[in-house]
């Protein structure tokens, strides 16, 4: 940490070169003496850290200059030194904004250096908050959260660089598992609102008679059960991003709703009278063709177009081309780096595996493929076999290939042959095709 | 027995002695303009700027621990804050007496 700057405003010259020469005891303070508040504020530019206010000096009142200070330097911390052990003085400058106050006598420099540990250890936190909440924005830096060098990647991230520039409500749509929280959080920790709470809701989560207090808060005695007042979601992201997830199930009551909240820009809590303004962007996202639901009358349509905003579709996993290999890649350093694993790799036939696989689920999904495979691997190279593909889809995986007809046929009698530890007879029988078939297959086989 | 104590100055200075004779210095080139002003100010009977003046004396005294002015130098401040005149005459007589006994000895002590 650089020197803490310390400024002591002290037209008590006696004093003054106690507090002084006290507090420059320690080498990490850098400390400053001004005898008159003018003298003071015309060197503020040296950005003091912390100031020690004489509540008498000759020129200014204390007050004045700690009405200045926080108007103009809220980052400054105040610390009232006053001859007068006068309550009433010390509450009114404490409401002002002043950090301390302490009465000069004996034990003063005592005091006033144990405050001054305190507020370090402050501006140390503050720093350390800075610090990561710049972390989190790096962690959600677009090329960082989110993988993809496929052409339609390319396409979403220009649309996302959009979006953070206004504050425009986005629309997430996409198939399960195609990182549309991910996107929310992205666009989020870019904008101007990156400091304020990001505020997740997923809307089927929650059950219908409570997303209502959920969303907009209740008062005391709203309901049975309303003991104490509580602040919604809404009210909860004041400044940042409320994120709606599967907001295409959300109840049809409910919709009415969010639409006068989305449309007043207030909310009122469940039992209260009273609206609360809110300034809040609002990221929905929903699996379904939203538009969909509109014709099908589940989805009121005002909603609809109050939400859509800026539209962002994400593909699924299958339509990212080498994408698949980019992130099964990334995933499993990531996942080997994590556990203190030694660095795996995927087998040529593993990574055409993947390729041909469907990925119902998406990114989610490979990224539980990945690392279970990473886990079964005895070696440190991942074969086909170790990636425990999700059975329900082999049909359509079966079909991926696009063998010819002849191949495809061998390969069913092969299973079949198998299931049936080899008896022709009962293979035949079930496929309804002669045995001869069978014998002639295995035998151009062996040959 | 001297009419002053710096075993806090020195405490504080922890063996620097530089600061203690810093602290001697300014002692003697402010605190008797401060008196001097304390006193003018009783000779006018502006009480608001008595209370004011009593105000800065008392750390200077409360430091160089003048022990026998703590409480005198309490009451005077406080009798000029509420625009009482009683007995603040023989008070600020007696603050006069001692630090000037103590700006002699502080001065010896050099």
């Amino acid at each position: 940490m650089e020197n803490l700057r310390i400024f002591v405003v002290e037209d008590d010259l006696v004093y003054a070169t106690v507090l002084t020469y006290h507090l420059s005891l320690n080498p990490d303070y850098e400390v400053l003496r001004f005898e008159t508040g003018k003298d003071f504020l015309a060197n503020i530019h040296k950005h003091p850290h912390i100031v020690t206010l004489d509540y008498s000096l000759p020129d200014l009142k204390a007050e004045e200059i700690l009405k200045n200070l926080k108007e103009n330097h809220p980052e400054i911390f105040v610390v009232i030194v006053s001859g007068q052990e006068d309550i009433s003085t010390a509450i009114k400058l404490l409401k002002a904004g002043a950090y301390d106050y302490i009465v000069k006598n004996e034990e003063t420099h005592g005091m006033l250096w144990h405050t001054i540990s305190q507020i370090k250890e402050k501006i140390a936190l503050r720093k350390e908050i800075i610090s990561l909440r710049e972390e989190i924005g790096q962690k959600y830096n677009f090329s960082e959260a989110i993988k993809g060098n496929s052409f339609v990647m390319q396409k979403i991230f220009s649309l996302m660089e959009k979006a953070v520039k206004t504050t425009i409500n986005v629309s997430i749509t996409g198939e399960t598992g195609t990182g549309k929280e991910l996107v929310a959080k992205a666009i989020h920790y870019n904008s101007a609102r990156k400091t304020a709470p990001f505020i997740p809701v997923n809307v089927t989560a929650i059950p219908k008679e409570l997303i209502e207090s959920e969303l907009f808060g209740h008062e005391k005695g709203a309901f049975t059960g309303a003991s104490a007042r509580r602040i919604g979601k809404f009210e909860q992201a004041e400044n940042g991003t409320i994120f709606l997830d599967e907001i295409g199930d959300m109840d049809f009551s409910l919709q009415a709703k969010l639409l006068r909240v989305l449309q007043e820009k207030e909310v009122t809590r469940v039992g209260g009278n009273q609206s609360i303004k809110i300034n809040v962007r609002v990221i929905c996202a929903t699996h379904k063709k939203l538009l969909d639901e509109v014709q099908k009358g589940t989805f009121r349509e005002d909603l609809y177009f109050r939400l859509l905003g800026l539209p962002i579709s994400l593909p699924p996993l299958r339509e990212r081309e080498n994408d698949i290999l980019l992130l099964a890649k990334y995933f499993l350093d990531d996942f080997c780096k994590e556990n203190q694993m030694e660095e795996k790799f995927l087998s040529k036939s593993a990574k055409e595996r993947l390729l041909q696989y469907p990925f119902s689920g998406n990114v989610r999904e490979l990224k539980a493929i990945i690392e279970l495979s990473a886990v079964m691997a005895n070696t440190e190279k991942i074969q086909e076999e170790d990636l425990m593909l999700n059975s329900t889809n082999q049909i359509s995986d079966f079909f991926k290939k696009e063998h010819t007809l002849k191949h495809y046929t061998e390969q069913i009698v092969n299973y079949y042959l198998e299931k049936n530890q080899g008896n022709v007879i009962k293979v035949a029988e079930k496929l309804d095709i002669g045995k001869s078939t069978i014998y002639r297959m295995l035998k151009n086989k062996e040959e | 027995m001297s009419s002053f104590d710096l075993t806090v100055i020195i405490e504080m200075g922890a063996g620097n002695d530089e600061f203690v004779i810093e602290f001697m210095n300014t002692f003697l080139n402010n605190t008797p303009k401060t008196l001097e002003k304390l006193l003018n100010y009783w000779e006018e009977k502006d009480l608001e700027k008595v209370y004011i003046t009593a105000h800065k004396l008392k750390p200077a005294i409360d430091l160089a621990q003048v022990d026998e002015l703590k409480e005198i130098i309490r009451f005077v401040e406080k009798q000029a804050k509420n625009g009482k005149v009683d007995l603040l005459d023989e008070k600020i007589l007696k603050i006069k007496q001692v630090l000037e006994k103590v700006f002699e000895e502080m001065k010896e002590e050099l």
